[in-house]
């Protein structure tokens, strides 16, 4: 009992030596709390109240979400960054997938090379892209179509889509391979039916990490879907932010604010540890 | 082997084409389109008109393009101190072996994954407001007057709000990374320090920041990128091309696509835009071949 409360006691001084350190996180903890905290509730409330500092006085008020998604088209930029977003993770996959394989299992000439390109492509920044890009787009008449975005994002995203899964590739045992070619597999059926199920981690935290990226995009969004019906959640937020001078629906505003938080703040809820797992597993092996 | 030959070309040959069509194609294109007067974005190359390099003389007389420049400087360097500085300090406070690690990680990152509009929409519409705002509030609830009274979005003081906010969505990322670093660090050398009796200060100059070299160098290469590439906050911080936030890739944006440039009556082309992006290219590059140069990478 007494050699417990000393331990106990010696725990507590080891944890008052992080004071400064729990104080600067909580700071931290409690504007992020704070800030997200209030978004929720004003988009609860009404405009009146927001700007009297007196926050849900009148209850909840369901009808901002209604508004900001029927009246200022919130719906129609959700519907369109899930198409984009979805899509783009697929045709990610399906084109890395096969090319990472290749490159962390199968010995040819040249594949020195190829890896490094793919390296070198990543730091290629858009500006050196996208005024190519939307002349190839507009000879091509993609311009006001969704496969403009849904074709950049995949494209784009295809390098460190290699890059990511070569690690998990290059991880699977040799001996698979092997017993599938004993067995009568080809190299497509082995790659399908047994090595692409295998790598599935490295596939869904590669899969999470495309979607919010391709979510939160901004730049090619910006470019390329410049009507209405195209726009993603994040031009289209910017749009509702614009026309708020004339509106002045602040609490729609914030509504949508919360609508286009809410996909990806609820998957790194459940994903947290995935998420960051690929952050530092992309970013320091690299 | 002619099989295996056929298996590899087929599986590659889809991201092969990414790469060629999206990436190599237009990064020439671009600088050659930087040697050219272009009127508008879908001439094709014939319409072109040779010119050297008057785009890159004309971009460094115009006067909104140096104080974009001046702004990237800025950002790189007073920003990339403070936000990796901080990332630095988090990471290490998280390491150092307080309760609820994961917690505070997952928590520092989280404004990474929030879509920069919302966040930047979150700070503009409330913690900057002077009316409702978060700040308005608390430094009118602490009495501090001189605060409670200060123009966040007033022009003169946007570069300053645009930072806070880029630095508080930025500092999670730099932190993920660095405490993946030092997390690799044997805990031997902490333990052999304590033994001989070295506090938290001197473990962090004589141990971690050493050990961390590869590390620092990359999140300073990536934050370069970060900061070349300043777009959004850039533009959602700017309500009529404030030359405070300004920067070159909002250049480029403005002369190519956008239309309040046209009113400053400058003579700007197409060209022009392209110029601005071989620019950054080359700042980016510069930058990391510098680093490379400074801090050799041991492991390799």
């Amino acid at each position: 009992m007494k050699n417990k409360e000393s331990n106990f006691r010696r725990e507590t001084r080891k944890q008052a030596r992080f004071f400064p350190g729990y104080l600067l996180l909580l700071l931290w903890l409690a504007f992020t709390v704070a800030m997200i905290g209030w978004i929720v509730l004003a988009s609860f409330s009404t405009t009146k109240e927001i700007f009297n500092n007196e926050i849900l006085h009148s209850g909840f008020h369901f009808e901002n979400y209604a508004n900001v998604l029927s009246k200022h088209k919130m719906s129609v930029y959700f519907i369109n960054s899930i198409i984009y977003s979805l899509s783009g993770c697929a045709g990610i996959i399906l084109i890395s997938a096969p090319a990472a394989y290749v490159l962390a299992r199968v010995v040819f000439k040249g594949k020195n090379l190829v890896n490094n390109v793919f390296v070198v492509s990543m730091s290629i920044p858009s500006v050196m892209l996208i005024l190519p890009l939307f002349k190839m787009a507009t000879s091509l008449g993609l311009i006001g179509s969704r496969w403009t975005l849904i074709i950049l994002y995949i494209c784009t995203n295809v390098p460190f889509g290699v890059f990511f899964l070569i690690g998990f590739f290059a991880s699977l045992p040799k001996a698979l391979e092997e017993a599938a070619e004993i067995d009568g597999c080809t190299p497509d059926q082995a790659f399908w039916k047994i090595m692409f199920p295998l790598a599935q981690p490295g596939i869904m935290t590669l899969t999470i990490f495309n979607f919010i990226t391709i979510w939160n995009e901004y730049f090619m969004a910006l470019i390329f879907a410049n009507k209405t019906e195209l726009r993603t959640v994040s031009t289209g937020l910017q749009a509702i932010v614009q026309s708020m001078k004339y509106s002045g629906d602040w609490a729609g505003l914030f509504a949508g604010v919360i609508i286009v938080f809410l996909p990806t703040f609820l998957l790194y809820l459940f994903l947290s540890k995935r998420i960051i797992a690929g952050v530092t597993g992309g970013a320091v092996k690299g | 082997m002619h099989k295996k030959k056929w298996f590899v070309i087929r599986f590659l040959t889809p991201a092969m084409l990414c790469l060629l069509v999206i990436f190599l194609y237009p990064m020439v294109r671009t600088v050659l389109m930087s040697f050219h007067k272009v009127g508008f974005v879908t001439d094709s190359m014939k319409e072109w008109k040779f010119v050297r390099l008057d785009n890159y003389v004309k971009l460094m007389t115009s006067p909104l393009f140096r104080q974009s420049l001046v702004n990237i400087l800025k950002i790189w360097l007073i920003g990339g101190v403070v936000i990796l500085g901080l990332a630095m300090l988090y990471s290490v406070i998280i390491t150092s072996g307080i309760k609820g690690k994961n917690f505070w990680r997952s928590m520092l990152y989280l404004p990474h994954i929030i879509s920069s509009v919302a966040l930047a929409t979150m700070w503009l519409q409330y913690v900057f407001d002077n009316q409702y705002g978060l700040l308005k509030r608390l430094f009118t609830f602490l009495y501090w007057d001189a605060m409670a009274q200060f123009q966040w979005t007033a022009p003169e003081n946007l570069f300053l709000s645009m930072m806070i906010a880029y630095g508080y969505a930025g500092v999670g990322f730099y932190m993920l990374i660095m405490v993946a670093g030092i997390d690799g660090i044997s805990e031997d050398y902490y333990e052999a320090s304590r033994i001989e009796g070295a506090g938290m200060v001197k473990q962090f100059f004589y141990i971690t920041l050493p050990m961390l070299k590869d590390i620092i160098k990359r999140t300073i290469i990536l934050y370069s990128a970060a900061a070349a590439g300043f777009f959004v906050y850039s533009t959602l911080f700017s309500f009529n091309m404030e030359n405070a936030t300004v920067t070159p890739m909002v250049y480029m944006y403005e002369v190519v696509f956008g239309s309040s440039i046209g009113t400053t009556a400058e003579d700007l082309n197409v060209g022009a835009g392209a110029a601005a992006g071989v620019l950054i290219m080359a700042l980016v590059l510069i930058v990391n071949a510098v680093l490379n140069r400074l801090i050799p990478t041991e492991s390799e």
